[in-house]
């Protein structure tokens, strides 16, 4: 069968339909509640799917992933605190328009510009993402280690304050990934004599201690903090009128975001810094920015929701996952026997079809759920953190275990728990170390399988033209945040100039 | 103690216990010996020791945040306190089930984070417990270790 029809076929069904609204829903939920990120969103929930099919599956993360992007805003409008970082320009303007009565329209063109944004950059992943994916055929070990190393240069970009700190928590990654049987040679590694570490380290566990347990670690210094929202909610789908003088922010943002999204290490927190720039910058009254005006909440929404399409590009063709969240969805796929990259494309391009299509109704879910489910978000919001930490570190324990029925999981992500809270303490960041701990096989294996087929000759390494290609994007990587670093310099200038 | 001096510490242990587990791996025949099992973890290991130097030489030059660890601090006790209680009922999971485990975790985790209504901690963990089971056991067909139910 023809896999547009089978993708249409796959997702297009009552059952699958559900489960993306679920995933939706779900994101939305934690996305909104300040300090839970979409990245914890992805993780924990990464659990709810063991039981499913692949397609299944990838409907439900792709659900929680467009929801809890777009999530951030809601808090961000309504309490100033940005539900997650990609949502710290939206408070700017989102919230001096809710003091003024106006929270339901807030949320209503944030609702609205995200939809617009994460569309638009669905068709930008229909066309480029086939294109990538032909290129990317042409790897043999050499490609795909070069490939590896320049997926590990995102570190640069996610690695905070530390480049060093960044590359410790990639080795300590790639060493985690190291645990288990040896692909090559078959040798047990690093097993201490435990059974259950023969097979490796569970990605799941790992995964719900590094970004679910340990942000709830953090959290729990301060647990009789809480929060009421006392906005009152009306209007909140936006005039024609409103949309048709947005619509231009909205595109110039949702091209921003697309392009940002699709350059490793950038996402959502940059791209909606630098539509917001923009929109200021091109506006008639740059002055009014800042004090709640409607381009100020819909710049940065369109843009870091547009960042999903983006971001899903090299995710889908290449294998390699821009930042943490799309490297969670990268274990997610491989927990259903699903390696993305070129091979996917030439192997299941049904489920390819169902990624496109379920990004956008992933989207259409979104507005219909955003736009009718505020008042109830808002309510979310305000669930005390002494019922809400509790419930969330109950769903880390069962999720951990129901990986694979084994209480060896639950240790696991309580230890990993305990290390993603260390190291954060001591500042180093954990986005690397997942990077390391997806990319850590690919690069070792291919590595490894380059230097035997070359028979220890380095230079195979170097010298192929794609690899060679690599290489020289990685140094452009590696000099990216400094680019980066007067870009956002640049924006928050302008954004301070008032 | 000094952040950068208590991460050199860890990063020196974690190679260590590479460079002594990678020792211990079989030889392999010739054309393998370049590139054996321990060659990646060898190679990751050299750089932590790296690392941890060029932190700790750096923890002299530039100062930087200490960190202080108190049992006086009631974030830390309470955090201690949660990980135990998280500890425990994975342990007691198979024994007690998932259903009574579950009511009393909640329960207690809700008491220590001074939920004082005791209505709402039975009603809330109750609820709880029959949702997850709904969600995992009776829609996703994921076992778990019931007693009960």
């Amino acid at each position: 069968m023809d896999p547009v029809l089978s993708a249409i076929q796959m997702v297009i069904n009552p059952e699958i339909l559900l489960l993306l609204l679920a995933g939706v829903v779900g994101g939305i939920a934690i996305g909104s509640i300040p300090g839970l990120t979409a990245t914890m969103a992805v993780a924990i929930l990464t659990s709810f799917t063991f039981g499913m099919s692949a397609i299944e599956a990838i409907m439900v993360l792709l659900g929680i992933y467009v929801g809890g992007v777009y999530g951030g805003s809601i808090a961000a409008i309504l309490l100033h605190i940005p539900g997650t970082p990609s949502a710290i320009m939206t408070a700017r303007d989102g919230y001096p328009m809710a003091k003024q009565g106006l929270a339901g329209q807030a949320i209503g063109i944030s609702t609205t510009a995200s939809f617009l944004g994460g569309m638009i950059s669905v068709v930008f992943l229909v066309l480029g993402a086939p294109i990538i994916s032909r290129f990317a055929l042409k790897f043999s070990a050499p490609e795909y280690f070069a490939l590896a190393i320049f997926g590990l240069s995102i570190i640069a970009n996610v690695s905070g304050k530390s480049l060093l700190k960044g590359l410790i928590a990639a080795a300590l990654g790639i060493l985690l990934s190291a645990i288990g049987m040896d692909p090559i040679t078959g040798i047990q590694r690093f097993t201490f004599n435990e059974m259950n570490l023969q097979t490796g380290l569970n990605f799941v566990p790992l995964m719900i201690g590094l970004f679910g347990l340990s942000e709830i670690l953090q959290q729990l210094r301060n647990v009789e903090n809480h929060v009421e929202v006392r906005q009152e909610i009306k209007n909140v789908v936006p005039s024609f009128s409103l949309l048709k003088r947005l619509s231009k922010v909205i595109v110039r943002s949702s091209l921003i975001g697309t392009f940002i999204g699709a350059l490793p290490g950038a996402g959502g927190t940059i791209a909606s810094f630098a539509a917001y720039n923009d929109a200021k910058q091109t506006s008639q009254h740059p002055e009014k920015f800042g004090e709640g005006i409607p381009e100020g909440v819909a710049a940065p929404e369109a843009a870091n929701n547009a960042t999903v399409g983006g971001a899903l590009m090299p995710l889908l063709t290449l294998g390699v996952p821009g930042d943490a969240i799309t490297a969670i969805l990268i274990g997610a796929f491989m927990i259903h026997s699903l390696q993305p990259g070129p091979m996917l494309f030439k192997n299941n391009p049904e489920i390819i079809y169902a990624v496109y299509l379920g990004t956008a109704l992933a989207n259409i879910f979104m507005l219909i759920v955003g736009l009718a489910g505020a008042r109830l978000f808002a309510r979310a919001i305000s669930l005390p953190n002494n019922i809400l930490i509790p419930l969330i570190l109950l769903l880390c324990i069962v999720g951990s275990y129901a990986v694979s029925n084994n209480y060896f999981d639950i240790g696991v992500m309580i230890l990993f728990g305990i290390i993603g809270y260390s190291l954060d303490n001591l500042d180093v960041p954990m986005a690397p170390m997942v990077l390391g701990i997806v990319l850590g096989p690919m690069a070792e294996t291919n590595l490894r399988n380059a230097l035997i087929m070359a028979q220890g000759q380095v230079s195979v390494l170097f010298l192929r033209p794609i690899a060679a290609f690599f290489w020289v994007i990685t140094i452009a990587m590696l000099l990216w945040p400094k680019l980066k670093k007067r870009w956002q310099a640049r924006s928050q200038e302008v954004v301070t100039e008032e | 103690m000094n952040k950068d001096r208590l991460l050199a510490l860890i990063l020196l242990i974690v190679s260590a216990v590479t460079f002594y587990e990678t020792a211990k791996f079989p030889e392999l025949s010739n054309d393998l010996q370049v590139v054996d099992a321990g060659f990646v973890p060898k190679l990751l290991a050299l750089f932590l020791t790296i690392s941890a130097g060029i932190l700790i030489y750096r923890s002299y030059r530039i100062s930087t945040e200490k960190i202080v660890i108190s049992l006086k601090d009631s974030g830390i006790i309470r955090i201690g306190l949660v990980l135990i209680i998280m500890a425990l009922y994975g342990y007691f999971l198979p024994l007690i089930g998932y259903e009574l485990g579950t009511v009393i975790f909640l329960g207690v985790l809700m008491i220590i984070f001074r939920l004082n209504n005791w209505f709402k901690i039975v009603g809330i963990s109750v609820a709880a417990m029959l949702a997850i089971y709904y969600i995992f056991i009776v829609s996703l067909k994921v076992p778990l270790p019931l007693k009960f139910l």
